[in-house]
């Protein structure tokens, strides 16, 4: 696993990112991106409650995010980046560094979402289209598991598929 | 002390229907129809109107460990009588629960019930079955009923008291239990092998084997399952010293 993750994910932190993420690759920084929590001091004071021991979470606005150089504040050891939506993910695309990053698609509800990727994971047309053109602008593909050893679905995949049935349809 | 009983019988319903509230589990929202259930049965009971619990007319998504939705009823209960709206806590709220409950119950209290079963099932293998009932019991009702009482008495600050007692590492300790009994019942079932035949690096690599398979089961399968699974490890490890 590449040494910087970033994951979208609409719940932030819950079991599968502390147990499956955090406790599994031990990492130590951990970065919320989120406009709204980056605000709310109550919110961010119970999220980083939740952090196991040795591991440190800030949470910030898309615009430190912006102003982060990752790459050198951040040399050793796993850095975890959740941002709450593919918006968000865009919003900060240009700061995911080309080389020893990840990116992973985990939970985002159902709500007007009709592309089903995992049995907790749904996104949209836009969505899809959006995660395509991060994939292609830092060349690096999109995977979505919800836990590091879950077989990884490649977005391109989802999106050839997608492609395929409305020229079927057509 | 007559507060909390009075409360907490006055809840007793909605928190024995907190152990079905997950029976309308699905894709789409989730626990949300099962927690929407809840909290109109609860404002039923203490007479809010159900306007006054926001998320209560429709059932959002919602995600959260079930031992510890009833931390979020309390806490709903007491927002709600004081007329704040404690609805935008509830996805942060929820997702905490999930971090913190995951952490616990699934990572480390079922693996360490589980261990301390085995400890047991070595000398009374009938009563282990019913102490991995009662033991786990103890912290799922245990957390079901006071859980409700300090939502209720802490409201959105419940969190203030997850950190006074360092409830992020009380699976470290559970874990540390768990190695220990572990260790303990590898060692005692290598003595009993030694007991009935010579040892040697196969009978160890058998024990080994059960005791991987058995600490893998306890992780993945549920709790009622992972006991007759248990068991039947310890059973067959028994018979097989006797071949």
């Amino acid at each position: 696993m590449e040494r910087i993750i970033f994951r979208v994910d609409d719940r932030f932190i819950h079991g599968q990112v502390i147990e499956g993420w955090i406790n599994h690759f031990s990492i130590k920084n951990i970065i919320l991106v989120n406009d709204c929590i980056a605000t709310d001091l109550n919110k961010a004071f119970i999220y980083k409650s939740t952090m196991p021991r040795n591991a440190k979470l800030e949470v910030i606005s898309v615009d430190s995010f912006l102003q982060l150089d990752i790459l050198n504040e951040y040399k050793k050891g796993y850095l975890l980046i959740i941002v709450g939506s593919i918006h968000d993910l865009k919003l900060i695309s240009s700061n995911i560094p080309k080389e020893n990053s990840y990116i992973n698609i985990g939970c985002l509800a159902t709500g007007t979402r009709d592309i089903s990727v995992t049995d907790n994971c749904f996104i949209n047309k836009d969505e899809l289209d959006c995660l395509i053109n991060i994939s292609e602008k830092n060349s690096k593909n999109i995977y979505a598991h919800k836990l590091p050893w879950e077989k990884p679905i490649n977005l391109k995949d989802i999106h050839d598929t997608q492609i395929k049935t409305i020229k079927m349809k057509g | 002390m007559g507060d909390i009983m009075k409360l907490l019988w006055k809840a007793l319903p909605t928190l024995v229907r907190s152990i079905f509230y997950q029976a309308n589990w699905n894709i789409e929202n989730m626990q949300g129809t099962g927690f929407s259930w809840l909290l109109k049965d609860l404002s039923k009971r203490f007479n809010i109107g159900v306007g006054d619990i926001k998320g209560n007319e429709r059932a959002d998504y919602f995600n959260t460990n079930p031992y510890f939705v009833t931390f979020m009823l309390g806490m709903f209960l007491k927002e709600a009588e004081s007329g704040k709206a404690v609805d935008q806590y509830k996805s942060t709220y929820a997702s905490v629960f999930g971090a913190l409950g995951d952490t616990f119950f699934w990572h480390s209290l079922r693996p360490l019930t589980f261990f301390l079963s085995l400890f047991i099932a070595l000398y009374e293998p009938m009563f282990a079955m019913f102490f991995y009932l009662i033991f786990f019991n103890i912290f799922n009702i245990g957390f079901k009923f006071l859980g409700f009482y300090l939502g209720y008495n802490y409201g959105t600050n419940v969190i203030e008291l997850f950190r006074t007692v360092s409830f992020a590492n009380w699976s470290n300790v559970a874990d540390i239990a768990s190695i220990f009994f572990m260790g303990g019942t590898l060692a005692i079932t290598i003595k009993y092998i030694s007991n009935s035949e010579a040892i040697n690096s196969i009978s160890i690599f058998k024990t080994a084997i059960f005791f991987i398979a058995g600490f893998a089961t306890s992780k993945y399968v549920s709790a009622p399952f992972t006991l007759i699974i248990g068991v039947m490890i310890v059973t067959v490890v028994m018979l097989l010293q006797n071949i």
